[in-house]
């Protein structure tokens, strides 16, 4: 008989064997939980990370219809009430220097002002196109503006989705004026059946977009995001411009018309 | 007490656990959910098996026959289980099951039972590799999806992958030292002999810690 047919020899191996798989199986299943474990305490601190920034967007949502308030209270206040005082004075005291009427004008042109500032008129029936040209037809004097539009025939921007894509572009441009010291705007169009994509881009001198100290606006802008369930991506880096891409689904679109 | 009196004590543990657990659970057997049943019934099966191969060896001195059969089932248990845990939308799965209990129904046609020296327990072994199988593809989906099942069902296929993991080198060996002195058989079938029992009162335990909570 051989050594290694000695049943001693046999035993002793059986039970390296049976230790080594044993071994190996416990530290499978242990190393698999530690995993899961520290996957689901990821996830736990990822949950609360998201909830946390839910928290702020709401805190600045807040802040931000103050912000608007405070704004529509001041248009009301300084122009309309102004010009409305001046017409009553002119006409208590029998006033012939002021003109009335041309006052009156002015006030309802205020008023008007004021009223599409809050509500775009004929929202539904102005394609989005001719949104963005209206908006960057008064920026022509002092840019350069870049106009690429593409359009589905028979794709269509619901009511609500035109309203946000307004306001972010509002947004953007009024960013471009007071900080960016740009000389060319561009704006990209494509409206498709599935999905519209909407790019701005500027050659001003950008900023850090991982400050912490981000403004109202682009909290404003990543909330009417989330209201679209929409994509966007903001790229800009000092010195070298500031590029805005947002991506809208269609569903959604449909889903807002409903 | 003699080595017999142990003996027979041992070999009566693996009833015991699994009579234990179909009693305990059969209390609020309505209130398992579907893996749970399926457990149950696996120790219902085991504890039926065993009273079988008691019989049969008292009757013929022979019960070899009932280990690819109790792998048949186990295997149909345990993929049924499995199924619903890890493989619900597997196309592949039922007819790689199938295949697999097709070929545990043939090594129950071939093998040869009566004679001990002749005996070849693959379609035990082949049960057991599969739900080892099993238990890993449910942990590499867990990992996988970054889903995190409840510590029940965690423990529940750790439990099933360890105790299969042992049956299965405890049935290869088998195989291969149908020769051996059966002292150095002894040393394994030991092994077996308490780990089986230890599996059923682990299974009791999990279909207890299920049945208590209500639903």
């Amino acid at each position: 008989m051989a050594e290694w047919q000695d049943p001693k020899i046999i035993a002793l191996w059986i039970t390296v064997a049976f230790t080594v798989i044993l071994v190996l199986g416990v530290a499978i299943v242990f190393f698999v939980r530690l995993h899961l474990k520290r996957m689901l305490v990821a996830q736990q601190k990822l949950s609360a990370e998201k909830l946390m920034h839910q928290k702020e967007l709401l805190e600045y949502s807040v802040e931000i219809q103050e912000r608007e308030r405070k704004r529509i209270a001041s248009d009301l206040h300084d122009e309309l009430i102004g010009q409305l005082n001046v017409i009553r004075l002119s006409i208590v005291s029998k006033n012939t220097t002021i003109d009335t009427q041309e006052m009156l004008s002015g006030s309802i042109a205020t008023a008007r002002r004021i009223s599409h500032d809050l509500s775009p008129p004929l929202l539904e029936e102005t394609p989005f196109s001719e949104w963005i040209y209206n908006m960057a037809s008064p920026l022509k004097p002092h840019y350069t503006i870049r106009l690429n539009i593409w359009k589905d025939p028979s794709a269509n921007i619901s009511k609500d989705v035109k309203l946000q894509l307004i306001r972010i572009l509002q947004e953007f441009i009024n960013n471009i004026i007071k900080h960016a010291n740009a000389k060319t705007i561009s704006f990209s169009l494509r409206v498709a059946k599935s999905y519209v994509a909407l790019q701005i881009t500027d050659d001003g001198k950008g900023f850090d977009t991982r400050s912490k100290t981000q403004g109202l606006g682009l909290k404003n802008m990543e909330l009417r995001m989330q209201l679209l369930k929409g994509r966007y991506k903001l790229k800009s880096s000092n010195d070298s411009g500031t590029n805005l891409l947002i991506l809208v689904k269609t569903p959604v679109c449909m889903e807002h018309t409903q | 007490m003699t080595d017999k009196y142990w003996l027979e004590f041992l070999l009566a543990l693996p009833a015991i656990a699994s009579f234990t657990g179909i009693a305990i659970c059969g209390c609020f057997f309505r209130r398992l959910n579907t893996t749970c049943k399926y457990i149950y019934f696996y120790l219902v099966i085991s504890f039926i098996i065993d009273l079988l191969s008691r019989y049969l060896n008292i009757a013929y001195q022979n019960n070899l026959i009932l280990v690819p059969v109790f792998g048949f089932i186990e295997l149909l248990l345990f993929s049924k289980m499995y199924h619903q845990l890890a493989f619900k939308n597997n196309r592949f799965f039922k007819p790689i099951i199938g295949f697999l209990l097709i070929l545990i129904v043939v090594d129950i046609i071939n093998c040869d039972a009566s004679n001990l020296k002749h005996f070849q327990s693959f379609g035990r072994v082949l049960d057991g590799f599969s739900i080892i199988f099993f238990s890993l593809y449910f942990y590499w989906k867990m990992l996988n999806n970054g889903t995190y099942e409840n510590n029940g069902i965690l423990r529940l296929n750790a439990g099933i992958f360890l105790f299969f993991l042992l049956n299965s080198f405890w049935f290869l060996i088998a195989n291969f030292l149908v020769n051996t002195p059966y002292n150095v058989i002894f040393i394994i079938w030991l092994i077996n002999i308490i780990t089986t029992p230890l599996f059923y009162t682990f299974l009791t335990f999990h279909l207890w810690q299920n049945g208590k909570t209500l639903k």
